[in-house]
């Protein structure tokens, strides 16, 4: 019981802490909504010859007749309210937009995450256990060139070598095969769907359709993740502490998980953060590359479109998924280092 | 100086730049050359449309080949590398500027300069990086300039941050006090003494952050914030390629994706030689 009320205690001092951030993006995207260029009111007119009288008519239902401070009052109380307008593309409101396409976006990013923790961990832990081998320049390879290669080239390249040339991998474009009938909708994120559907055809599809885009999302965060992990496992494994450890005759898979690993994880959190903005920002290309039904091609389809109030909803929601990762991240360090106290 | 010394000091230099760092310069160097040589060196017009040679694979007269309207890619990748370099080198170097001076300005200062500064800093990196470069482009106005702000205004953080820290951790040592003794300014201190001490960390942050510029800037231009057709771009020559990827026209994406990679590549091995150079200065004193 303790524990889960310091718990609390330390998500709310955390949310707090981010409350000047979180209130300096809010005017932020206020203001980059007002700058777009362009006129909202004769984009939502009826039709291009819209008369001055309409187009003012709609400039004043906007509220974009007020004074900017009373506008920006107003932008408060519809987020508060959850009221984040309507989207031009699809006359539905932003807010159910976005609901119904952040589990595509959710579930990419989620997996990209996992696949890249899952290569980078091993491969900088075997880099740094054998200094000058085969495998520590593998792992120096992947960290200069993984970052060199933009996302959205990585991605064309693979539909190239695995669609176009030896046809392994399913039509890049979506995230279920345009045949197949997708699942009752439950839980947003489709291979989970199918599964409590019991539908294994738009199961296997759905896996299938996630293989490239997420391979694509995850080399390019690897490669500083194996950069630190390799840097500080080598920093660990030098230490005092690894060789009393050692000294004192603990099995060589003990001293390198517990006292050598243990302690390099930190740094790996750390750069965690850094890691996420990327992921969160690179997802944009990757969905737009795969034709991804996610809220990163939604946003790129809005801003060709000119649809702000669609625009300003995706902004805010990306800044609003970062500080609940962060907090994450956050939160992740009580369990990995014992001097951060939750008090 | 003796003999001996000499020969020391060139020893030790090659110790400090180990292969793929001299890669990262001489690529970097002849990045340049081609991109300021550019318009003397394309085989042919990198805008001049000829129908009848549209979407030619790369041969010995077209060397990556001709896109869907005929144009040389390898023309049309040589002069790219003048805006995506310029593009890049005028963003890093905005933010570098104004950066330094601001983090320096709160690093020595302290008070209200720094708690306003740190607290728009929170406000920038509460954003993922690229999300807030896609919202400044489209507020800007797609073009040249917008991607340049809003590529320096992404970055703007992390040289608050750096020159901010540098600045704080040595404003007490020795060599700072002498140069206020001296009957500088505080100004002067600042500008004089310490920002110049404080410049190799940032620019070895520079290096790194061209080839991340580059990425960025293409980026953008790849979602269609950047520059307007025909105007050759690495990124939006990707984008116009993409089109073609699955009717099997591969070089009209893998040449720009290959130049955009080579190019950022370049600057991060670079990049990198500076920052094992400046590690081990510090430790030899």
């Amino acid at each position: 019981m303790r524990v889960v009320s310091l718990l609390l205690a330390r998500v709310a001092k955390r949310l707090l802490a981010a409350l000047p951030a979180i209130a300096g993006v809010l005017v932020l995207t206020f203001v980059l909504l007002r700058v777009l260029p362009g006129d909202p009111a004769s984009l939502y007119a009826t039709s291009p010859s819209a008369g001055e009288a309409e187009i003012a008519a709609i400039q004043a239902d906007l509220g974009l007749d007020r004074p900017l401070p009373e506008q920006f009052w107003i932008y408060l109380r519809d987020l508060a309210r959850g009221d984040l307008g309507t989207s031009l593309m699809t006359g539905r409101p932003v807010v159910a937009d976005l609901a119904r396409r952040l589990p595509a976006s959710l579930e990419l990013i989620a997996a990209a995450f996992a696949l890249a923790l899952l290569v980078s961990l091993p491969l900088g832990i075997a880099a740094a256990l054998r200094p000058h081998s085969l495998v520590d320049l593998g792992a120096r390879v992947l960290a200069t060139v993984g970052i060199a290669v933009p996302t959205f080239v990585t991605g064309l390249v693979l539909i190239e070598i695995f669609y176009v040339l030896f046809g392994w991998a399913p039509d890049p474009t979506g995230r279920l095969d345009i045949f197949l009938i997708p699942p009752e909708q439950v839980t947003g994120f489709l291979g989970l769907d199918a599964l409590i559907a019991g539908d294994h055809a738009a199961f296997s599809s759905a896996l299938a359709k996630l293989v490239l885009p997420t391979v694509t999302l995850a080399v390019f965060v690897m490669a500083p993740m194996v950069r630190i992990t390799r840097t500080a496992m080598r920093a660990a494994m030098a230490s005092d502490f690894v060789r009393t450890a050692e000294a004192m005759g603990l099995s060589r898979f003990r001293v390198v998980l517990v006292y050598g690993l243990g302690n390099a994880l930190l740094p790996v959190l750390t750069l965690c953060g850094t890691v996420i903005s990327t992921l969160l920002g690179a997802s944009v290309l990757v969905e737009k590359v795969f034709a991804w039904p996610g809220i990163g091609s939604y946003s790129v389809d809005a801003l060709m479109a000119g649809d702000f109030a669609a625009v300003q909803g995706f902004v805010l929601m990306m800044a609003g998924l970062f500080v609940l990762m962060n907090l994450a991240i956050d939160l992740c360090y009580r369990a990995v280092d014992p001097r951060v106290s939750l008090a | 100086m003796s003999v001996r010394t000499a020969i020391d000091r060139r020893r030790s230099w090659a110790a400090r730049f180990d292969l793929a760092a001299l890669i990262g310069g001489f690529a970097v160097a002849a990045l340049v050359v081609v991109a300021v040589a550019a318009p003397w060196l394309v085989p042919y017009d990198p805008y001049a449309s000829n129908a009848a040679q549209a979407l030619q694979p790369p041969s010995l007269a077209h060397w990556a080949g001709t896109d869907q309207i005929g144009r040389d890619v390898f023309s049309r990748l040589l002069i790219a590398a003048r805006l995506d370099l310029l593009i890049a080198a005028a963003a890093v170097f905005a933010s570098f500027a104004i950066g330094t001076f601001a983090g320096a300005l709160a690093g020595y200062f302290g008070g209200w300069f720094d708690r306003v500064t740190g607290r728009l800093v929170d406000v920038l990196l509460a954003f993922p990086l690229f999300v807030l470069a896609m919202a400044l482009a489209a507020a800007l106005g797609t073009g040249v300039a917008s991607l340049i702000v809003a590529t320096a205004v992404v970055n703007l953080p992390f040289y608050v941050r750096l020159a901010r820290a540098e600045v704080n951790a040595r404003r007490g040592l020795g060599w700072v006090e002498a140069a206020r003794l001296c009957g500088r300014g505080p100004l002067g201190v600042v500008f004089g003494a310490l920002v110049p001490n404080v410049l190799p960390v940032l620019m070895v942050q520079a290096s790194t952050n061209l080839a991340w510029a580059i990425l960025n800037a293409a980026g953008l231009s790849f979602v269609g914030l950047g520059v307007h057709p025909p105007t050759a771009e690495w990124g939006m020559m990707v984008a116009e390629g993409a089109r073609y990827l699955a009717s099997g026209h591969w070089w009209l994406v893998v040449c720009p994706g290959g130049a955009l990679a080579a190019a950022a590549l370049a600057f991060t091995l670079l990049g990198d030689g500076l920052g094992d150079r400046l590690d081990l200065r510090g430790r030899d004193g």
